[in-house]
């Protein structure tokens, strides 16, 4: 392809219609407009009540008032919020130095506030805010506010102390060979997860908050000497037109920056291990960290990443292109297996050896509904049971699997209710169904309507289905890149980690349309083995 | 708008040319259709055809049965008579993994066009179904005799024509090759000829020689030896037995034929024409009913000569036979003119007939014996 440029369907964005364009005015502006009329004044105790004011109601909201030593007039306060402070730092590196040290010596200077912030709080992160508006973000945010009685400026020290859940394994993405490490809930270190693993001054980082009320921070990363400016100014531009309430998973963001909003195939990805992230960001994709959430997201997102797994680069290669091979026909298998079955057995019994047609001509001997409608009432059953067990507790998802086989298999089958073959395929197809679970929702409503048109149309339907499909995958891109970009190719260097996974050696390039850019991965022949 | 338009047109002419270019748009279920497994074809009583079909009952649940019924029905056409089917069993019958069809005499001697046409022309049956002449009065009572296997009759009857390789006592071939040789000059065919037995009591049925068919009419049987001497010269042995006629030393000799391979080479001479029929046979000495060293020595060439000399008599004779008796050209001789002697044959086409008649045939047969299987010598008796 000698045009790889990226080219961005602006129309597809979901947004942009019937918004206000909004894209200058950030959150603590707005919210400025609200309190226009309170601004800090010099005197502590007005600044007090002005905080106390807006906060009004809440009592978790915590002001201490100190005084200097030696010099009377320095009257402070700070001003916390409970439980989100590390206490023992905030003692030690902002109110004993306050209370301990000879203030009278600054006092010639003309700013107290700026030698305080110079010369005795022992702190790494102080700034001095004029704006009531910084303050309340602060607060809200858990950092510390201090006030000092004379100046209409704030101090924000960042000494924020709340429990975060260690590192571990994602139950998710589990591997038997590869780093154990997940993502937690909390941005810091899920970055630092990152960095610990790329460590270039290309790496990038943007923060923004996203939210009304949750003002959830949101982190876009990216390799700058690898990344699509393209695919990333369209990044900003679609995160910038969000307008919600709260963010509380990256899930929200995932749904509003999609492209194909109305498709069951998602259009972007995300992971909760940082070996798999880094290895999208060096391919050119874009990361956005979300606040409270593990699941890291990743830009531009193609349909073959279902196929591949973290430990297909770290285990041999032609294992690796084995497993991926039997994913990727799991997955097929899986939405066409029933409504295969289906037409075969409805339409096409020709079709069949003689001795397999007797068997299931055998098994279908007093079953009073059709192939068809069992087939409807199996895969309803069985998806009630997923969701049952997903959403049972622990201790009693047992006793579901265990009423599920029996009613689903033994007891069906004695009572007549349904033929063992249509049991059995509707096992097979759950089965394979959870071998990749990302694309569980494609899987459960294509499986549906695949089996509908083979119940009207037999194998023509299912054809026809397929081809349907098919043509709704190639229209999709995500961020401008063909969705099934990949597929297509074996030998070509786009399709070294589709369908196979490569050996390193030859996977010099990175993949084509995403990092345009900056191709080379590694310099041919140099790995080469002979 | 105009897209959407565009869109709704495509899926409105997509889902019609699909509805319209399929066959198969009845929805049916497996257990609705009664499964037909063979068909007899008898003269009718009342109106032209009784036709009898075997069909599979099977019983459901853990322990499957297959219960095999006929039913039989009248009719003035096949197609009639088979859906009259439906008066008795309710369910429309289902042909496709029907695997044979027993025609009787009589109604091989009218013409079996009549029958097979059905076969080829409706969409369910297929053509290679077996296409089999019954030895006995009627072809109904094949089809309620008793199997040996738990099978169902007409699939061990499928078996049985399917292995026939290594017997070669039974051509085999199915109603595709019936029509296409129809449409030929030679225009004839010989079908297994099948019939029923009394076995301890029990009435088993027998897959055994051939029926000749002139154009689609029947002429009339061959046995098994002679179905087998046939089959050499139309080169289609792939296996068997041939044992000697005679005692050679005092025992008895029988081979087992690895490789058969005929040629024949047409020599025109003017007008004169001889079949040159080359049997190669690749065998081995599989059975001697005695105590005669037959492999010492000179044995094996003597043993050779011995079923040379006996094979060259025996297809003489009966090709002798055919050429005076029914005068048809079974063997394939004029189709290998017409792929030979194109110019020769368009000369004689039109009475091929008398030219058959008339044909010299040399046979020359031509045995390996490889070796004696895993014994040397033959087994020795102590005196």
């Amino acid at each position: 392809m000698p045009g790889s440029m990226v080219i961005i369907k602006l129309g597809d964005c979901m947004f942009g219609k019937d918004k206000k364009k909004k894209s200058g005015i950030t959150n603590s502006e707005k919210s400025s407009n609200a309190n226009k009329t309170k601004e800090l004044g010099k005197s502590i105790e007005d600044n007090i009540d002005l905080v106390n004011s807006i906060f009004s109601n809440d009592e978790t909201l915590i002001v201490r008032r100190f005084q200097n030593k030696f010099l009377k007039t320095a009257k402070c306060c700070i001003f916390y919020f409970e439980g989100m402070i590390d206490y023992e730092v905030v003692n030690e590196s902002v109110i004993k130095p306050v209370l301990d040290n000879n203030l009278s010596q600054y006092i010639s200077d003309n700013n107290l506030l700026e030698e305080l912030q110079n010369k005795v709080l022992a702190n790494n992160y102080v700034r001095a805010k004029k704006n009531i508006n910084n303050v309340v973000d602060a607060l809200v945010r858990g950092e510390t506010v201090f006030f000092l009685d004379g100046y209409d400026e704030a101090l924000i020290i960042k000494i924020n102390g709340w429990k975060k859940r260690a590192v571990s394994e994602p139950e998710s993405e589990r591997v038997v060979r590869g780093p154990r490490e997940g993502f937690i809930e909390s941005v810091e270190t899920n970055l630092v997860l990152i960095r610990r693993r790329i460590k270039t001054p290309e790496f990038k980082t943007k923060f923004r908050e996203i939210g009304e009320r949750t003002r959830t921070k949101v982190c876009i990363c990216y390799i700058d000497d690898i990344v699509s400016k393209s695919i990333l100014s369209e990044l900003e531009r679609r995160l910038d037109e969000i307008n919600i309430d709260g963010i509380l998973d990256s899930g929200y963001i995932q749904e509003l920056i999609r492209d194909e909003p109305f498709s069951f195939f998602e259009t972007v990805g995300y992971s909760e291990r940082p070996d798999v992230v880094v290895s999208r960001l060096l391919e050119g994709r874009i990361a956005i960290i979300v606040d409270g959430s593990p699941a890291v997201l990743t830009v531009p997102f193609i349909l073959l990443e279902h196929a591949q797994s973290n430990e297909d680069y770290y285990n041999n290669y032609i294992l690796a292109t084995f497993n991926r091979l039997i994913r990727t026909t799991a997955t097929i298998s899986s939405m066409t297996i029933p409504a295969v079955y289906l037409a075969v057995v409805t339409y096409h019994q020709e079709m069949l050896p003689t001795p397999v047609l007797l068997s299931l001509s055998a098994s279908r001997q007093g079953v009073p509904f059709p192939t068809s409608l069992s087939f409807f009432i199996m895969l309803l059953i069985f998806d009630v049971l997923r969701e049952t067990g997903a959403r049972m507790p622990l201790s009693t998802g047992q006793a579901i699997n265990i009423v599920g086989a029996l009613v689903l298999g033994e007891a069906a089958i004695n009572a007549k209710l349904v033929s063992a073959p249509v049991v059995v395929i509707t096992a097979l197809s759950g089965i394979l169904t959870l071998l990749n679970s990302r694309l569980l929702t494609p899987i459960i409503f294509l499986r549906f309507f695949l089996l509908l048109a083979a119940s009207v149309l037999g194998l023509y339907g299912v054809i026809f289905g397929f081809m349907i499909i098919i043509l709704h995958l190639a229209s999709m891109r995500s961020f401008g890149v063909p969705y099934l970009l990949g597929v297509t190719r074996i030998m070509h260097h786009d399709g070294q980690d589709a369908w196979i996974r490569a050996p390193w050696w030859t996977m010099t390039l990175r993949p084509k349309i995403i990092a345009a850019r900056n191709l080379v991965r590694e310099t041919v022949g140099k790995n080469r083995r002979r | 708008m105009k897209k959407t338009i565009k869109i709704a047109l495509l899926i409105l002419l997509i889902s019609l040319t699909s509805f319209f270019s399929v066959g198969c748009w009845n929805y049916r279920e497996i257990d609705e259709m009664a499964i037909v497994s063979g068909i007899a074809v008898d003269k009718g009583i009342n109106k032209k055809y009784l036709v009898t079909l075997e069909i599979v009952e099977l019983t459901g649940g853990t322990d499957i049965k297959q219960l095999p019924r006929t039913v039989s029905t009248e009719g003035d056409s096949m197609f009639d008579a088979v859906r009259n089917e439906i008066a008795f069993i309710g369910k429309k019958a289902y042909f496709s993994h029907a695997k044979l069809v027993i025609v009787s005499q009589e109604v091989a001697r009218e013409g079996i066009v009549k029958v097979i046409d059905w076969f080829s022309r409706d969409t369910e049956t297929r053509e290679n179904i077996y296409l089999l002449v019954s030895k006995n009065e009627t072809a109904k009572e094949i089809l309620e005799g008793k199997q040996i296997t738990n099978e169902v009759l007409s699939f061990q009857l499928d078996k049985m024509l399917q292995n026939q390789e290594s017997l070669e006592k039974a051509p085999s071939g199915d109603i595709r090759d019936f029509i296409n040789n129809l449409s030929t000059e030679w225009a004839c065919h010989v079908v297994p000829a099948i019939s029923i037995e009394n076995v301890n009591g029990e009435r088993r049925p027998e897959i055994m020689g051939a029926a000749i068919f002139r154009t689609d009419k029947f002429l009339g049987f061959l046995d098994a030896l002679d179905t087998q001497t046939m089959l050499f010269i139309q080169n289609k042995v792939r296996g068997g037995v041939i044992y000697s006629e005679e005692k050679i030393g005092d025992s008895y000799a029988i081979l087992e034929i690895f490789k058969s391979k005929t040629k024949i080479n047409p020599v025109i001479d003017v007008n004169n024409i001889t079949m040159e029929v080359n049997i190669n046979i690749t065998a081995a000495l599989d059975e001697v009913d005695g105590t005669a060293n037959l492999l010492e020595g000179e044995g094996p060439k003597k043993l050779e000569q011995y079923f040379e000399d006996m094979l060259n008599n025996r297809a003489a004779k009966f090709v002798k036979e055919i050429q005076t008796k029914y005068g048809t050209d079974i063997f394939g001789f004029g189709e290998k003119l017409y792929e030979d002697e194109s110019g020769f044959w368009k000369r004689i086409r039109n009475n091929w007939d008398e030219e058959f008649e008339n044909l010299k045939v040399k046979v020359n047969t031509n045995i390996k014996i490889k070796n004696s299987a895993q014994l040397a010598k033959s087994l020795e008796m102590g005196d």
